[in-house]
């Protein structure tokens, strides 16, 4: 079974791999990095107005990132509207995903801090840099392979 | 103050400023002003999309719990100003007053159980006084287990809505444990909402988006 997006964007003949249904019923699809910025066009005018949330995680230690946004319809009086959650599988030593900050305002700061903690590159974001860590800070630290330095408080005191 | 989370001398300023009310209408009205379809599209949540015009809140759009029985009604403002925000956190107050009375009526009936009071009525020997109670909240429960699902749940928080995004990998610890926190996102804004205003309004704007800077930074 594809769901109504999935269809949808098969009609309109974009690329894209429908990855099931969420435990909640949400819609998975999962789209090349390449593409990500038409479709994401496409999303808009098909009516998500919404980007609730950007994640970003990395699927296996030495694996793929990924990157996860939530759209939903936002409207007057809804009534459990439509949503979908989109995936962005990209490489570890090059992650670069095209920056949806010029569709959806809301990515700002959200794709800022996937850049920060796992060094996922969005490119044409106006003023990408880190957000919570220090700006001279060196590595990505919700990778899973990230190596946390000697801190003195994290020591063992006697 | 603020930033360790203190919101109170926010609202206190504001209770001075209302005994002088039109002092507080011509500090607060036409300040950071947020168009609707601004609004929505910077992600806004809670209050300041309400108060742009947008009849979005997420106890009646998702259904959860039982804010289906009670009745409540949305308060929300269209004019998106600093005023707007307030009317909207104000009208909000009255109305969770209106949904616990109407919730303390539907408590079901019969026996509860108190253990904490138990233990303290009972001395210092009391088998709840025992090792094995006092971790009781430390310990994670034996048959505790995150499938290996992922999950986005969300819930309406005074700032707007808090989401979780879960990744569970069929042990005590998750995968990948996101929180969408609505002051980090709420706070996204501000540089806009701050052009061609005065300086001493950058502090109204601020309290009207009502920042807890903990959350943004996590």
């Amino acid at each position: 079974i594809r769901g109504r997006l999935s269809v949808w964007l098969a009609k309109k003949k974009l690329a894209h791999r429908p990855l099931g249904f969420d435990y909640q019923g949400v819609e998975t699809l999962q789209i090349r990095s390449e593409d990500w910025l038409s479709i994401a066009v496409a999303l808009y005018v098909y009516g998500f107005n919404y980007l609730r949330s950007q994640c970003a995680y990395d699927v296996a230690p030495g694996g793929l990132l990924a990157s996860v946004y939530h759209f939903t319809k936002v409207q007057d009086d809804a009534d459990q509207p439509e949503e979908v959650c989109i995936k962005v599988f990209v490489s570890r030593q090059n992650p670069k995903i095209p920056s949806i900050f010029w569709i959806w305002k809301s990515a700002d700061f959200q794709e800022r801090e996937s850049y920060d903690m796992l060094g996922i590159t969005h490119e044409s974001h106006p003023r990408l840099k880190r957000i919570l860590m220090p700006d001279s800070w060196i590595g990505w630290p919700l990778r899973k392979d990230y190596i946390v330095p000697d801190f003195y408080e994290l020591q063992d005191a006697y | 103050m603020a930033d360790i989370g203190a919101q109170t001398p926010f609202f206190y300023i504001l209770r001075e400023r209302e005994m002088i009310y039109d002092l507080f209408e011509a500090a607060t009205e036409g300040i950071g002003i947020i168009g609707r379809e601004e609004a929505i599209n910077w992600g806004l949540s809670g209050p300041m999309l309400r108060a742009s015009g947008v009849k979005w809140d997420l106890r009646k759009v998702d259904h959860y719990e039982c804010y289906d029985e009670l009745d409540w009604q949305i308060q929300w403002q269209i004019g998106g100003d600093s005023l707007a925000r307030y009317l909207v956190r104000i009208g909000e107050m009255r109305e969770s007053v209106k949904i616990i009375q109407q919730a303390l009526k539907i408590i079901p009936g019969g026996p509860f159980e108190n253990l904490e009071a138990r233990r303290l009525h009972r001395g210092k020997n009391s088998e709840w006084n025992d090792f094995e109670y006092q971790f009781i909240s430390k310990k994670p429960s034996p048959t505790f287990k995150l499938p290996k699902q992922e999950h986005y749940i969300r819930a309406e928080a005074p700032k707007g809505e808090l989401g979780i995004f879960l990744i569970g990998d069929d042990s005590v610890f998750p995968w990948r444990w996101k929180i969408r926190p609505p002051g980090f996102i709420n706070l996204q804004i501000l540089p806009q909402l701050v052009k061609g205003m005065k300086l001493a309004d950058i502090m109204t704007i601020l309290g009207s988006v009502d920042i807890i800077m903990g959350e943004v930074d996590r």
